[in-house]
């Protein structure tokens, strides 16, 4: 039904603003893996574990749609149909990139859930972003094409290091300026989060 | 075995739905005003209203109350009551049916037939009775296409008489039509109140229909209502209210009738108001100032649009560039703007305006080159716009091009009075109404002073007041010396200007086999007595896996030589479209899950080995996955390169620097990471590419029981995948264009993600809306018009999946070089 008989029941909008949403993010996955992917790989194989630091704006889904829609399950929702349409118009990660973005997505997830789906702040957004990042670490030490627990205890270190700053500042920082920027334009005026921004007009 | 005869069910009268306002109102969240109060209306059934009235007035939220879309407590505040058939508007949602203005954003699906079914499918009408009325609907509304035709590749008009299709197919009793033409050109224009009249005809149903051109449908309605101010300012009969409140609605912006003329009188009278000019430059009128040879056009070598296109653009006047719809205009405007590279032939701009000598080719220069000798204004503004406040906005060019901040500051004064911008120069200019956001994109080209400013489509969908505006202002700019280039289809536009005019119809030739881009190409009428195969997918035949594109060629199994063909169809990749698409995802996680615990050669190699032989059943060309791998190619290396200095050392060290240590560990993990990247990635890039989106939805929904909104929301929003790699590549162009094309790739890319999240969120917006008003997220059951299942074919996949990691992990096991996380 239209009615939101509850703060976090989700709406028709909601619906279709998630996975439009997600489908916008999967785009921007598949420019920057062609921006920022190569410079991943590179910067991986050439130093330990630094190529984490560019990793954040595959983090950038489930920080949009947790601090848009607002509802449980948002951040996980958008992440995964995000990674699922990258996958689709061909990442070179395969299935795995599905299984990272649902570990993603949770990441996110659980920081908004902590904080009962009522704070959307930057320091919000910043943890959600570093959540995704721990989670994406720890599924990427025993998943994926290349499981980093093979490889040295500095390596990992560094590189759970850098998803964490990625995590905070491309993810939570940028998803954050995303978002406000958008209720600028009036893009969300639908939302209470486009609502907070501009104000009565 | 049809289940239907010949054209048994017409679109069945349906009984017109009454309409009943008194003291209705609504107040969006989030504003102070009422965007409508004091509304008292009674439409009777069968009655044809027109509503009339300026922009912003409250039209769109009369027709948005009407349809039930308004939202619930926290989207806003009502007031008095509002009833059809004495039942609120969202509870009487399967009664209404709402077309609105944008062609893009009401297209729910990807195929045609399944896009009619949608409205019916949330209904939850019976299978067997949704095709029947998907094929009337088309048929009513003179859509004679495939069912499986894909919306994508349909015009303006096209699309908007798909939209009134797919509302028509849920028999609604109320029809909504709010500008549903204001985007088309004249000929979609003539379609879709064409196909309106029809469906009236036909179903008797009460029609509310909001246009700011009366003539469009001056002579299909009873009466017409008049909003000004957030309130009904008039009703009556059509001639009485244009009698008695022309003036006013002249005001307001509305086209009367026969306005098209009086107009181009208005504007002509307007210029003598206007100051005394500079008058053209010292060059002269004759002088071309831009101009293409031999010019091939078109956004891939392999698609050219049009060929052998001559034309000179004369220095200080207007040029109108005319012609039908898929002639090629618009590419070609961006051809000779220097946005879009010509794919052969030659684009030169005047020798005195090159930035340097004999650099003539504006696609050879730097964005910031292009500010202040050519420019371009894009059909949707919102494209053009990269600022938070009008002011920025106009501030930005004249800033790239290095002006300084005084100079600049006065241009910008003067154009925000002269295009009657000042109250909103520090609004968000994507909030501005449609009328401001062209007339800014408009002055965002202007304030750079460009020798020469191409323009598509300026007046699309403008009203009177914004028009009159435009004119004005182009004219002004013409006196001033600079040439003005408009593609357009509007007749009044073209005379009003009073310059040159070229039909590119004239110009060049079509290479495409298909010659002129006419409409409807002639394909036989959709009937449901001697229904071919393209609509055999339809539900006629239950055991047919009808998710699927017809596959005519899959011959009956008794044929002689069934089972040489059979291998035949096999290796055509035949085999696989049979299996159902969840299926097949399923088995690509089946396949390539297991392989991830072990990092060692051999189950990688094996692996890899045994998927490099089932890719003949695919069915895709060696040529093909070889470029959809080259990421792998590029991946894999770079992956084992990381495993091979910073595994975890072990056995003999050979290397050591810093953090990096090469070791007998360290070497076979690397060799065994570069083949397991490959087979990791190798079937999914085979297999995804063949999968349908639909068919994976209905197969989401029907086979795993998925729940549907969810589904359905994705399957939305993937359709519009296509749309947001377009825009991006818009973006890119307007970003070019406007002096700031040429900064960093990570800050592009920032700023290219930013604005690419704008539009698909105004997307989403009208998305909802249309699914919304199809009855998408209604609480009753639903039906799926195209039924998925699972089956032999099915099995036969899965096991090979299975059987793919069987075998190499035992092989692995066997001979003992089973390594979890290579420890």
């Amino acid at each position: 039904m239209s009615e939101s008989n509850g703060r976090l029941q989700w709406r028709v909008v909601d619906m279709v603003t998630a996975a439009i949403l997600g489908v916008a993010c999967g785009v921007i996955f598949l420019v920057w893996n062609q921006v920022g992917g190569a410079a991943y790989s590179v910067i991986d194989a050439a130093t330990p574990g630094f190529g984490g630091l560019v990793a954040g704006i595959w983090l950038l889904g489930g920080v949009l749609g947790g601090l848009v829609i607002r509802k449980p399950g948002a951040a996980v929702f958008v992440e995964v149909l995000a990674a699922v349409v990258s996958m689709a118009l061909g990442s070179q990660w395969g299935i795995s990139t599905v299984y990272s973005g649902i570990v993603q997505g949770l990441g996110a997830e659980l920081v908004f859930l902590i904080f009962g789906y009522r704070k959307f702040n930057l320091p919000v957004a910043m943890l959600a972003g570093a959540g995704a990042g721990v989670a994406a670490w720890v599924f990427e030490g025993f998943f994926g094409s290349s499981p980093n627990f093979a490889k040295t205890l500095t390596f990992n270190l560094i590189y759970l290091s850098t998803m964490i700053v990625t995590g905070l500042v491309l993810a939570g920082l940028v998803g954050w300026l995303l978002v406000r920027g958008l209720a600028q334009t009036g893009a969300l005026d639908r939302f209470a989060a486009g609502r907070e921004i501009r104000g009565r007009v | 075995m049809t289940l239907h005869s010949p054209r048994l069910p017409e679109v069945r009268a349906v009984p017109g739905v009454r309409v009943r306002a008194r003291g209705w109102g609504w107040r969006h969240a989030g504003r102070r005003a009422w965007a409508l109060r004091d509304v008292n209306l009674d439409i009777a059934p069968g009655e044809r209203v027109l509503v009339l009235g300026a922009s912003g007035a409250g039209k769109s939220t009369l027709m948005g109350g009407l349809a039930g879309l308004l939202g619930g407590e926290d989207e806003g505040e009502s007031l008095g009551e509002l009833t059809l058939d004495d039942r609120l508007p969202h509870a009487a949602r399967e009664r209404v049916g709402l077309v609105m203005q944008d062609p893009e954003a009401q297209v729910v699906l990807a195929r045609l037939g399944d896009d009619v079914a949608f409205g019916c499918e949330n209904l939850g009408v019976p299978r067997e009775e949704i095709w029947v009325r998907v094929r009337d609907a088309l048929d009513a509304v003179g859509l004679h296409l495939p069912l499986d035709h894909p919306t994508s590749k349909l015009s303006g008009g096209q699309k908007q008489r798909l939209a009134l299709a797919s509302v028509l197919a849920m028999r609604p009793g109320l029809l909504l039509l709010d500008e549903p033409t204001a985007n088309l050109d004249p000929h979609g224009v003539d379609e879709v109140r064409a196909a309106a009249e029809r469906v009236l005809e036909r179903t008797g149903a009460t029609l509310v229909v909001v246009e700011h051109r009366v003539d469009v449908w001056a002579d299909l309605v009873d009466r017409c209502v008049v909003i000004l101010d957030g309130t009904i300012a008039a009703d009556g009969p059509l001639d009485e209210v244009l009698r008695d409140q022309g003036g006013q609605l002249r005001a307001a912006g509305i086209w009367l009738p026969g306005d098209d003329v009086g107009v181009v009188e208005e504007a002509h009278a307007r210029m003598t108001m206007q100051p005394a000019a500079a008058g053209p430059t010292a060059a002269g009128s004759d002088a071309v100032v831009l101009s293409g040879r031999d010019l091939t056009i078109g956004y891939e070598q392999s698609r050219p649009v049009r060929a052998g296109i001559d034309i000179d653009i004369p220095r200080g006047a207007s040029t109108c560039i005319v012609g039908d719809n898929g002639l090629g205009k618009s590419t070609l405007a961006l051809t000779l703007v220097g946005l879009l590279p010509q794919l052969a032939g030659q684009v030169r701009v005047a020798e005195d305006l090159a930035p340097a000598p004999g650099r003539t080719d504006p696609h050879a220069w730097s964005s910031r080159e292009l500010l202040g000798r050519v420019s371009m204004v894009f059909q949707e503004p919102e494209y053009q716009f990269v600022s938070r406040t009008v002011r920025e906005e106009l501030e930005l060019g004249p800033r790239a091009a290095g002006t300084p901040a005084e100079e600049t500051a006065t241009q910008v004064d003067r154009f925000l009075r002269l295009l009657a911008l000042d109250d909103v120069a520090l609004a968000n200019p994507m909030t501005l109404s449609g009328g401001e956001k062209r007339r800014l994109s408009v002055a965002t080209a202007l304030i750079c002073a460009p020798e020469v400013v191409v323009l598509d489509e300026p007046t699309f969908g403008q009203d009177r007041t914004t028009w009159l505006e435009l004119v004005g202002i182009l004219r002004d700019a013409v006196t001033r010396g600079t040439t003005i280039v408009s593609i357009t289809h509007d007749r009044s536009f073209v005379v009003a200007m009073d310059g040159h005019v070229i039909d590119l119809a004239d110009l060049g030739w079509d290479p495409r086999t298909r010659t002129a881009a006419g409409d409807d190409p002639p394909v036989h009428p959709v009937s449901a007595a001697d229904d071919p195969a393209p609509s055999g997918r339809v539900a006629d035949d239950p055991v047919q896996p009808s998710g699927f594109v017809p596959r005519t060629a899959s011959s009956t199994p008794d044929a002689p030589g069934a089972a040489r063909s059979r291998w035949q169809a096999a290796l055509r990749g035949e085999l696989l479209q049979r299996v159902n698409p969840v299926v097949q995802f399923l088995g690509l996680v089946a396949m390539t899950t297991p392989l991830m615990i072990s990092i060692d050669v051999l189950s990688a190699s094996i692996a890899l080995v045994l998927e490099l032989l089932l890719l003949p059943l695919v069915g895709i060309s060696p040529r093909q996955v070889a470029l959809r791998m080259v990421p792998l190619f590029v991946g894999a290396p770079l992956a084992a390169l990381s495993m091979l200095l910073y595994a975890s050392p072990g056995g003999q060290v050979y290397w050591q620097f810093g953090p990096a240590i090469i070791s007998e560990n360290s070497v076979t993990l690397s060799v065994a990471i570069l083949v397991r990247v490959l087979a990791l990635g190798l079937p999914a890039i085979a297999v995804l590419s063949r999968i349908d989106p639909t068919d994976m939805a209905d197969g989401l929904s029907q086979v795993l029981h998925l729940p549907a909104r969810p589904v359905l929301a994705s399957l939305a929003g993937v359709r519009m995948a296509g749309l947001m790699v377009g825009d991006w590549q818009a973006l890119r162009r307007a970003r070019r264009v406007r002096g700031i094309g040429d900064g960093n790739r990570v800050a592009a890319f920032i700023a290219g993600a930013f604005a690419l999240l704008v539009l698909a969120l105004r997307r989403s917006a009208k998305l909802s809306l249309t699914m919304e008003a199809r009855g998408f997220g209604a609480e009753m059951p639903r039906t799926w018009a195209r039924p998925s299942h699972v089956g032999v074919a099915d099995l036969v996949m899965m096991m090979i999946c299975v059987a793919v990691p069987v075998l190499a992990l035992g092989a692995a096991v066997h001979w003992g070089v089973f390594q979890p996380l290579g420890r």
